[in-house]
């Protein structure tokens, strides 16, 4: 059931399945682009690292942006900053505890990344994963997951971070998962963004509050007078403010439809059917759409007051 | 004549059928009969266009003098009025609630207030005041004893913030807030209205004779629009044809424009009522 809300992280079972057997290493998980000097995104090819990450380089050190689901992309992100530059790996920051942005965290740590993230999201990274998991998951499944290393060093709502006169600026934004961090490089223009940014792609709304989400998007890309229009997601292309704005009138659509719909007493089945179709007119071709039922169905909890978000009792 | 509170119900009513219906947009007592002899339900003022007709820009008019105008075009037909009556006057929401009961005592059944500051460099109220200023409006126009319908707007787009979710967010927010029709002037796209109109359960209501928009009043209403004014653009149009009449003159001494012109005996036909 869970896991048909997050197939937008790959099928993860058969993923673990097949990152055991070790199966074919395909070489290309992502692709690498450099946004401006020193400052790279690596997105991802159909699903092959499960995530996007990135990494800037700065005057004595690497700062890596997420770790992707798959180990095997994280290990060849490591060898991409090694051909890149000699300079030591010093940080590695988790937007937020989903599986598919730590997996390949001791990776990195491995190679020297202290693993920073926002506070709260620590002790979430071996507990909320399990949700993931599905009903056919594994001990060897759970072992993986109590396996993942958690950030090292966290923060409340804001971290600077040098790396010799080049900063990273972290900042805590509320939304999609209740412990998120946006990534800014301030002398590129450049921010990683998370899963606070999904470009043209139907969000994963498991434990997102999608009245603070939109209030984020309304913020975050404007911080300290620097306007930020090259912006990294968490899934998809690199973006602009286009397709934030695009994503925050999807947020703000769903939020109305829904309310609209339940205040004229529609529920459950009904009115996920009701919303479908009116969200369809705009957004049925959007990558993920599949997603929408289950993004409808946590948007009319959260309306409710009864949706469950991390750090507080499983539902049952 | 009908009661106001007779025009009240026909005016909500108005909004409640199943396709759009257009509220034209007259600028003094001759332009409101003319638009009742076609047949109009209802006629919106303009501040923009009675502005023009005395010589001054939009937004100076002041409280006193628009009231006294909206006076006029009430008395000048049997149609319910609905009145532009632009940020209502102050940014108090305790002027803009009175803006409102001045409204009502002035004949109208219905009004909008705009969320703009008329301030350059600040032209929209932050989120917090601008609920406040509905909620009083909406308080004071529901304290009414007949249906006075209150229509919110967004200005985002007049003022070069087209930003359509904050957009939404404020609409959705005026309606919580009370407001009983939703306004955005400026929107261009039939995708951007169907957005706004899915996404909020309050007649909404749309202003086209922007240049470069074409979307008719069946395709509005497929959509799922409830009300389409003209805001100033019937005024413009005229005006648009005073001004050629005049250059032509000035400029090359001839009076075709002339053949343009409404008879003398139509125009007088359809005051005759």
């Amino acid at each position: 059931m869970i896991i048909a809300l997050v197939t937008a992280l790959t099928l993860l079972c058969s993923g673990i399945a097949r990152a055991q057997a070790g199966a074919d290493a395909a070489p290309a998980f992502f692709k690498l682009v450099e946004l401006a000097p020193g400052v790279f995104a690596a997105t991802d090819i159909d699903g092959k690292a499960g995530a996007n990450a990135g990494f800037v380089i700065g005057d004595d050190g690497v700062l890596v942006v997420d770790s992707f689901y798959k180990p095997e992309a994280a290990q060849a992100l490591l060898a991409e900053i090694h051909k890149r530059t000699a300079l030591p790996l010093r940080f590695l920051v988790n937007t937020h505890y989903h599986i598919d942005h730590v997996s390949g965290n001791r990776i990195f740590a491995a190679a020297g990344a202290q693993v920073i993230g926002q506070q709260r999201m620590h002790d979430w990274v071996q507990s909320e994963n399990m949700k993931f998991l599905g009903s056919k998951a594994t001990d060897a499944d759970r072992e993986r997951i109590r396996n993942l290393l958690p950030p090292q060093l966290g923060y409340g709502q804001t971290l600077h971070v040098w790396l010799g006169r080049r900063s990273v600026l972290l900042r805590s934004w509320p939304g999609h998962t209740g412990s998120d961090t946006v990534a800014y490089v301030p002398d590129a223009g450049v921010m990683f963004g998370g899963d606070l940014l999904w470009s043209r792609s139907i969000p994963n709304l498991i434990d997102a509050t999608v009245a603070q989400w939109t209030q984020s998007l309304e913020r975050m890309a404007e911080d300290e007078g620097v306007r930020y229009n090259i912006i990294v997601p968490g899934h998809g292309e690199v973006a602009s403010q286009t397709e934030l704005a695009e994503f925050k009138t999807y947020l703000t659509e769903l939020r109305g439809v829904v309310a609209k719909l339940q205040r004229q007493g529609l529920a459950g089945d009904a009115l996920q059917d009701a919303a479908l179709e009116e969200l369809n007119a705009r957004y049925g071709s959007w990558r993920y759409n599949r997603l929408m039922r289950s993004n409808v169905r946590d948007m009319a909890d959260e309306l409710a007051g009864t949706k469950r978000l991390p750090g507080t009792p499983q539902r049952r | 004549m009908r009661t106001q509170a007779e025009k009240g119900s026909t005016f909500r009513a108005l909004h409640q059928g199943s396709g759009a219906f257009i509220i034209p947009n007259p600028w003094d007592a001759g332009t409101a009969r003319l638009l009742a002899c076609l047949g109009f339900e209802a006629l919106a003022t303009t501040s923009a266009g009675y502005a023009f007709s005395v010589g001054q820009r939009d937004n100076t008019i002041g409280r006193d003098r628009m009231l006294a105008h909206v006076a006029d075009i009430v008395s000048a037909t049997d149609l319910p009025v609905s009145a532009d009556l632009e940020n209502g006057f102050g940014d108090d929401p305790a002027s803009v609630a009175e803006t409102i009961r001045l409204a009502a005592a002035a004949g109208l059944v219905g009004g909008s207030i705009e969320d703009s500051t008329n301030r350059p460099g600040d032209p929209i109220y932050e989120h917090q005041l601008a609920i406040e200023r509905v909620r009083a409006a909406a308080e004071a126009a529901h304290a009414l004893p007949f249906p006075f319908t209150l229509t919110g707007r967004a200005e985002n787009y007049l003022h070069g913030r087209p930003d359509l979710a904050d957009t939404i967010r404020r609409l959705q927010a005026y309606q919580e807030a009370g407001a009983d029709v939703l306004y955005a002037p400026g929107l261009r796209s039939r995708e951007d209205i169907a957005t706004v109109v899915r996404s909020v359960d309050r007649p909404v209501n749309v202003v086209m004779g922007l240049q470069g928009v074409q979307l008719s009043l069946a395709q509005l209403s497929e959509i799922g629009v409830k009300r389409v004014s003209v805001g100033s653009a019937l005024s413009r149009a005229a005006l648009g044809a005073f001004l050629r009449g005049a250059r032509e003159m000035r400029e090359h001494g001839t009076f075709n424009f002339a053949d343009e012109a409404v008879t003398y005996r139509d125009i007088s036909a359809m005051f005759e009522a």
